[in-house]
């Protein structure tokens, strides 16, 4: 069946081959626009909804992603899976109603990584240009910062304070606004 | 490479994607934690979006002013709301008109208040915000009403009761007040232009805005321009069938503008022709108003 067949290699930084369907390798905006270049003919078909590539199945064609190491690829890969049926909106409105939208429930779950990994993700989906995945991620890390002293934010992020007392409160003058009252 | 990413990887666009999920105050406290993360947080790349995010999403002042630091800019729009907050406390807990030092000092400040009325708008439209406003949101965060056509009547009761403790109510009806002079004072500087100096708005962005004036839906109008303009380019849309990958955003852009112009000129005109008789019309909505050839 030719909606199965993985003709897309991707190939992370670190030499690993994923083999992927079209559609998967296309929540990357920035994989979709390197194959519409490189398969003008199949890219034509409006891409309304994926008519199954039937093409006569080619050779498959080879993705290197130097930016991203394959334990991230391969997350990115199953979120990617995840959501290959889902049709995203083209060009994201900054709609009030979606930015206090709460997170997916899948989505959340799927970020439920560690920092480092979830940090990797954030900059994998921001170099792949996967909007909907950078947009989950990085509201999870809003989340992490949300009605946070500086203290617990320092404690979660694991940050050290380098600022004398002086320099903070010098800060914190100058930003009165930002002071509990 | 490195193999693994620490949080002082994330580049700003990232940041900024981050922090407008945040309140102002969490990306403070955010900055409060290190100086490298201050460093690059302090930045105008930042702040200029929560900046316009608080008083110029939907342009009572058309332009966002240049500003060398945003977040200082914040700092001192802040302080100014914080400045209307007290003076309506203030109108609020005076008791007697007695105490001439008092009532002088209400003085000071409202004229303070006024010699730039534009400042004050938005938080005072915050303020007294129309009711439908927030229920729609509320409703369509549920995902029920798709589109925000139903009213959960649970939510617009519980959302009645949350604004009408006594002291909320009476701060409102303060804000609505000085909301709807400042509304008539700009309403009658347009006509005196008009009519006395034959003086029409420049530009349509003007245009739009004084029409606000006239508008006695003034206050469902201002939160809803962003929509009127998303309703715009879906008309659009609709009407050209030309928007594929082919147009670049700017062509695209300039498209609408000259199908908003076309359509504006005619507005323009039937307002200029009719300008008494527009606000006799009471019952229309805005979008109807704006749009009068929609549904015929």
């Amino acid at each position: 069946m030719p909606a199965t067949e993985k003709n897309i290699i991707i190939i992370t930084s670190d030499g690993e081959r994923f083999p992927v369907e079209r559609k998967v390798a296309e929540k990357s905006i920035l994989i979709k626009n390197m194959l519409k270049n490189l398969l003008p003919a199949e890219g034509e078909e409006d891409d309304d909804d994926d008519e199954d590539p039937d093409s006569d199945a080619d050779e498959p064609i080879e993705v290197p992603t130097q930016n991203v190491r394959s334990a991230v690829m391969k997350n990115i890969l199953e979120w990617c899976e995840h959501y290959k049926e889902i049709q995203f909106p083209d060009d994201e409105q900054d709609d009030e109603s979606k930015k206090s939208a709460p997170i997916d429930p899948w989505d959340k779950n799927f970020l439920n990584v560690d920092q480092e990994m979830l940090y990797e993700i954030i900059l994998a989906a921001n170099y792949l240009n996967i909007k909907p995945l950078l947009n989950a991620s990085c509201k999870v890390v809003a989340e992490m910062i949300r009605s946070k002293s500086p203290e617990e934010i320092r404690k979660t992020f694991n940050i050290v304070n380098d600022f004398t007392p002086e320099e903070e409160a010098a800060i914190k003058r100058e930003n009165e606004w930002a002071e509990d009252r | 490479m490195t193999n693994t990413a620490s949080i002082y990887d994330l580049p700003l666009e990232v940041w900024s994607l981050i922090t407008s999920y945040l309140e102002p105050k969490d990306v403070f406290h955010l900055m409060l934690t290190n100086k490298t993360v201050f460093r690059l947080l302090r930045s105008n790349y930042i702040w200029k979006n929560l900046v316009y995010h608080r008083w110029f999403d939907n342009a009572y002042t058309p332009n966002l002013p240049k500003m060398d630091s945003y977040l200082e800019y914040f700092g001192y729009r802040n302080t100014q709301d914080e400045q209307l907050q007290k003076l309506i406390e203030k109108v609020l807990s005076l008791c007697s008109y007695n105490d001439q030092n008092e009532w002088q000092d209400l003085i000071d400040q409202t004229k303070i208040i006024w010699k730039n009325p534009d400042n004050f708008i938005p938080k005072l439209h915050s303020m007294s915000q129309h009711l439908d406003e927030k229920c729609r949101l509320a409703t369509t965060t549920t995902g029920e009403g798709e589109g925000g056509g139903f009213y959960d009547a649970e939510l617009v009761k519980n959302h009645f009761k949350s604004r009408l403790s006594e002291q909320k109510l009476k701060k409102l009806h303060i804000g609505s007040s000085m909301l709807e002079s400042i509304r008539f004072q700009k309403l009658f500087a347009t006509i005196y232009n008009a009519i006395l100096l034959d003086k029409y708005p420049q530009n349509l962005e003007q245009m739009l805005l004084s029409l606000n004036h006239i508008d006695p839906h003034y206050y469902e109008l201002l939160p809803a321009r962003q929509r009127v303009i998303n309703y715009v380019i879906t008309e659009y849309r609709r009407t050209v069938d030309i928007v594929k990958d082919d147009y670049t955003s700017t062509e695209r852009l300039i498209i609408l503008i000259r199908f908003t112009d076309t359509k504006v000129l005619q507005w323009r005109h039937l307002w200029v022709t009719n300008r008494v008789q527009c606000h006799n019309r009471k019952h229309h909505s805005t979008t109807e108003r704006l749009f009068p050839d929609r549904d015929q």
